[in-house]
Parts: structure tokens; sequence; C-alpha cells
């Protein structure tokens, strides 16, 4: 008997140009236990490209991802840029955004949440705690459940909730 | 005339199907996993890159590099087995899924496993 994932399984970007970090997170999304379709890209300008945000092609009116994870610190346009991008396209503004960076600064961490980002992941982080924060944002995303804060993982408030409210 | 495109049956069984903009990628290892996908986000990685499917049970990675699609597939409770096909072979598969009338939920496939 073959297993089947849905017509329309779930779909994630991740935007992430350390190989090890990106293989983190395919790590911890397989852990996730859902069906997902997880496309990688290595840099901003892909991203833009494959969220339909290219000003040089023009192209638009893709399906949107159901979660973006992106890398902070990104070669050429950086992951702030990128997100303050998505947050201005009304087809991606809701689309549940987790960003994970090196920086401990407080104020990377504010202006991402000023701009949108649903969650803040601090590098660097064990496996067991990326998962632990990645299951709470997806289940927060993906089923509606209230996220867990933990030290390495800063929710918005409001964050995913507020939006779909605001939606609704 | 076969109804699906088989990219590899080395040891790994990885066949193509579906219709329209969604793309059904079946891999046999003894068990099998069915994963739809859009069929954009393969046709993406066939330029360079990569995606990963999960579902319960199992999932499958595809990079693509050089003109080299490679294929990573786990079933739960089993080892990890790899394959590799030319993206060309993909791109194909792509197109020949684009030409077909798109599935819908719920229905049968064509594949006898």
């Amino acid at each position: 008997m073959a297993t089947e994932t849905p017509y329309e399984p779930s779909s994630v970007l991740v935007v992430e140009d350390t190989l090890d970090d990106a293989a983190l997170a395919l790590r911890a999304l397989r852990g996730c236990d859902r069906p997902l379709a997880v496309s990688v890209v290595r840099d901003a300008l892909r991203a833009r490209e494959t969220l339909g945000l290219d000003v040089e092609t023009g192209v638009s009116g893709r399906k949107a991802p159901d979660l973006v994870i992106s890398d902070l610190k990104l070669p050429g346009l950086d992951g702030h840029e990128l997100l303050c991008l998505v947050r201005a396209d009304r087809r991606l503004a809701r689309v549940p955004y987790l960003l994970f960076s090196s920086s401990n600064e407080l104020s990377d961490v504010q202006r991402c949440l000023d701009c949108g980002a649903d969650a803040y992941v601090q590098k660097p982080i064990g496996f067991e705690a990326y998962l632990d924060c990645l299951r709470s944002v997806v289940h927060w995303a993906f089923d509606g459940f209230p996220p867990s804060r933990t030290p390495s993982c800063v929710i918005a408030q409001g964050g995913i909730h507020a939006a779909a409210r605001e939606g609704a | 005339m076969s109804s699906v495109r088989v990219l590899c049956d080395e040891g790994l069984r990885v066949a193509v199907d579906g219709g329209g903009d969604r793309t059904l990628l079946a891999i046999t290892d003894g068990g099998a996993i069915r994963f739809w996908t859009e069929t954009e986000a393969l046709e993406r990685i066939v330029r360079g890159g990569s995606i990963q499917l999960s579902a319960h049970g199992g999932d499958c990675a595809i990079e693509v590099t050089g003109g080299t699609a490679r294929l990573e597939f786990a079933l739960e409770g089993k080892g990890r087995k790899r394959c590799a096909f030319p993206a060309a072979e993909l791109a194909d598969a792509l197109a020949w899924v684009r030409s077909l009338r798109p599935h819908f939920e719920g229905e049968a496939m064509t594949e006898s496993p």
C-alpha cells in the first residue's frame, strides 16, 4: 500500500546561503512529520524570483508559499530587505515568516519584528531547540496552535494570529 | 504507451505522473510513497536548485547541479537510498505532465504499483 501526500501539500520556501544551516532547516522540517514541499534557494534574488517578486522579469501572481524561513544575513539583498518586500506585496503580506540569524543584536531582532516577521530564531542553536521552535511555528502557521516561547525563538506579539484576525 | 515517465529503476524506482500544474512523484523501495507537488516547483530546480518533499513515513530530496539530478529517498525505518538521472529527463517528464489534463484529488492514478 502506497502512502500518498495530499494533492496540495503545504509549501515552504527556505532562503539560506549556508549549506549546513539549510541542511538543519530541512532536517527539522522532516521532523515536523507532516506533508511538506520545501524549496531551497541560496539568495534573496532567487527568493524574489520564486516568490514572483522579480522586477526584472515582471513575474507575478505565483501561488504564495505557506511559510517562509529565511536567513537574515544573505549575499546581496539581505533577509530584512526581502522580508519588507514580501510584506509590501498584498499577495504575500500574510505569509508566515521565520527569520534565522546569528545576530543577537536586539536592534536586528526588533527591526525584523517591526517589518512583520512572525518569529526570529537566534543561531547558534542546537537541533532539538531548533526543531521545537520550528514545530511551534509550523503548528502556529498551519493549525492555529498558540506558539511556545523559548530563549532562542522570539515569537512576534500578535503575529500570524493577528494577521488572520485582521483578514477575517 | 507508458502511462508514467520512469526516471530511475535501479534499486529505487522513481516515476513521474500527474497532470497540468500538479506532479506526482512516485518512489518505490519495497514500500512506496507518492509525493504530490506543484509542477512549477520542480521546473524551477531543473535549472539548478533543490526541493525536499516530506510525508508521513518518508521523504525525498532532489538537487540539480551541472545537469544532473540527484535524488535521496528515505522510508521510515529504512536507510536512505540515492539515485541520479539527467536533469534533461526530469525536464522532459515535467513537460509531459504539463501536457496532460489535471488530476483531481481522490482520482485514481494510472500507475500500477
